[in-house]
């Protein structure tokens, strides 16, 4: 991320904010795609979180943080999004998340829906932290730092939304292994 | 799944599943909305000058010691400082601008004339609108599940102006066959899952309507900062029917036109099952 254009943006140059955006713009959506599990909430959040950072951009003190402060943002957003969604939405279905198919040798048909099942069953905060943990593999203290939040907290949001998903599919694998019996 | 690293592996894999790209729509939005958002001020004082020799630092000590009086004066004084009657000097001090502003307040809204018809050519329904207003029909069907928001294919779209960066005002209605077997009630208690009896009835056309949001939203999430949004779902004839009114609008404004609203479920166009 160049400092300069963060400098520039922060003075009001909107061209160099939307190279800003250009920059940061898939990684942030891929995030919040993946926190909130719905394309069109992810997309709302993102441009509420580009908008939000643009206007805050002045009190950013120190640009070259702009990208971890921009993801605090988002995420404030997948919040805000998520609390507007349980109010907008109809949504009692586990649905599918679009998208292309990643590499998934690790992973079975009924492994993932539990995941997503299990994953929708989180609350928000933990969603975060486990997500820029597994996916984009930052270290708790630094996932910490990004969200302005102890690094205990991280810790014990991982920590909780790992058990939750590890028993989810522990007990589909348990399901299964019944059912097998059973035939 | 029996172990740390095979735990990892399949929640790595799951979560690269997923859009990694962010649509261009979304980004032309936030570049458009730029344009016409301001950026905050940054009125904090820096905390370190970047240059400060002697004669400055003195100086600097001196303001601050003269600020430390009068600020102790003020509180600490008694007299006319601390009571109603506090001089303007004190009033300044109590109530330092802050570094960021709300948005200013709206002007009330008035409800302009609704001489207009809009017909949904999916949805089942018509409204009235004020002439000057753009239309945008929905193109699909609003799918069960499906989170509601604004730009969306299933919902119609009345703006109150030719470009969405000029609008202050947005209605968008869309609606959804009931599932099989689903009653009214359920389709409102799957809809939302607050208490129906606490939310407030407006009449929508000849129905009565639930007011399931009302409120202020946070930045970008409406047409106006400062904006208000409203939310009503109705079930009409085995049909459920959203509408959301948003920007600088307030409850006669939401009154004035859903009144106007015409059912015609029958009319409504539904995906056809797949064989």
């Amino acid at each position: 991320m160049e400092r300069e254009l963060v400098e520039r943006a922060r003075k009001g140059d909107r061209d160099a904010f939307a190279s800003l955006v250009h920059q940061v713009s898939d990684a942030l959506f891929a995030v919040a795609h993946r926190i909130l599990r719905d394309v069109d909430l992810a997309e709302d959040a993102l441009q509420v979180a580009l908008i939000t950072a643009w206007r805050q951009l002045p009190h950013l003190r120190e640009p070259e943080r702009f990208e971890a402060w921009v993801h605090r943002i988002l995420v404030h957003a997948c919040y805000a999004e998520a609390r507007r969604s349980r109010r907008w939405a109809t949504n009692v279905r586990v649905l599918p998340v679009d998208g292309p198919v990643g590499p998934d040798e690790h992973l079975s048909v009924a492994d993932r829906d539990e995941l997503e099942r299990a994953f929708r069953r989180l609350p928000l905060d933990q969603r975060a932290v486990f997500v820029y943990h597994h996916y984009l593999g930052l270290p708790l203290v630094e996932i910490a730092e990004t969200l302005g939040i102890p690094a205990g907290t991280a810790r014990s949001r991982l920590h909780y939304a790992t058990r939750a998903l590890r028993s989810a599919i522990q007990a589909d694998a348990g399901l299964d292994y019944e059912e097998g019996r059973l035939a | 799944m029996n172990d740390e690293r095979s735990f990892e592996r399949t929640t790595r894999a799951w979560l690269e599943r997923g859009a990694n790209q962010a649509p261009d729509r979304a980004i032309q939005a936030v570049l458009l909305a730029i344009e016409t958002t301001p950026q905050e001020r940054d009125l904090r004082i820096p905390w370190r000058f970047p240059v400060m020799n002697t004669p400055f630092r003195i100086a600097a000590a001196a303001i601050i010691g003269l600020l430390i009086v009068a600020v102790g004066a003020t509180y600490l004084g008694g007299g006319s400082s601390g009571g109603i009657g506090g001089g303007p000097a004190a009033t300044q001090l109590a109530t330092p601008t802050p570094s960021w502003a709300p948005a200013a307040p709206l002007p009330s809204p008035s409800v302009p004339a609704l001489t207009q018809t809009f017909t949904s050519s999916l949805h089942g329904y018509s409204v009235k609108y004020p002439a000057g207003w753009t239309v945008t029909q929905a193109t699909a069907a609003w799918p069960l599940g499906k989170a509601l928001g604004p730009g969306q294919a299933f919902v119609d779209f009345l703006l109150d102006a030719t470009a969405l960066q000029n609008a202050t005002a947005r209605i968008g209605g869309t609606s959804q066959p009931l599932a099989p077997g689903q009653s009214a009630e359920t389709w409102m208690r799957v809809y939302n899952d607050g208490d129906q009896s606490t939310w407030p009835k407006v009449a929508v056309g000849d129905q009565t309507g639930f007011i399931v949001f009302d409120g202020p939203m946070p930045a970008g999430g409406t047409l106006v900062p400062g904006g208000h949004v409203f939310e009503v779902a109705v079930v009409v004839e085995g049909r459920g029917y959203d509408f959301t009114l948003d920007g600088n609008v307030d409850r006669d404004y939401l009154a004035a036109m859903l009144a106007t609203v015409v059912f015609d479920p029958a009319s409504a166009v539904d995906p056809t099952a797949a064989p």
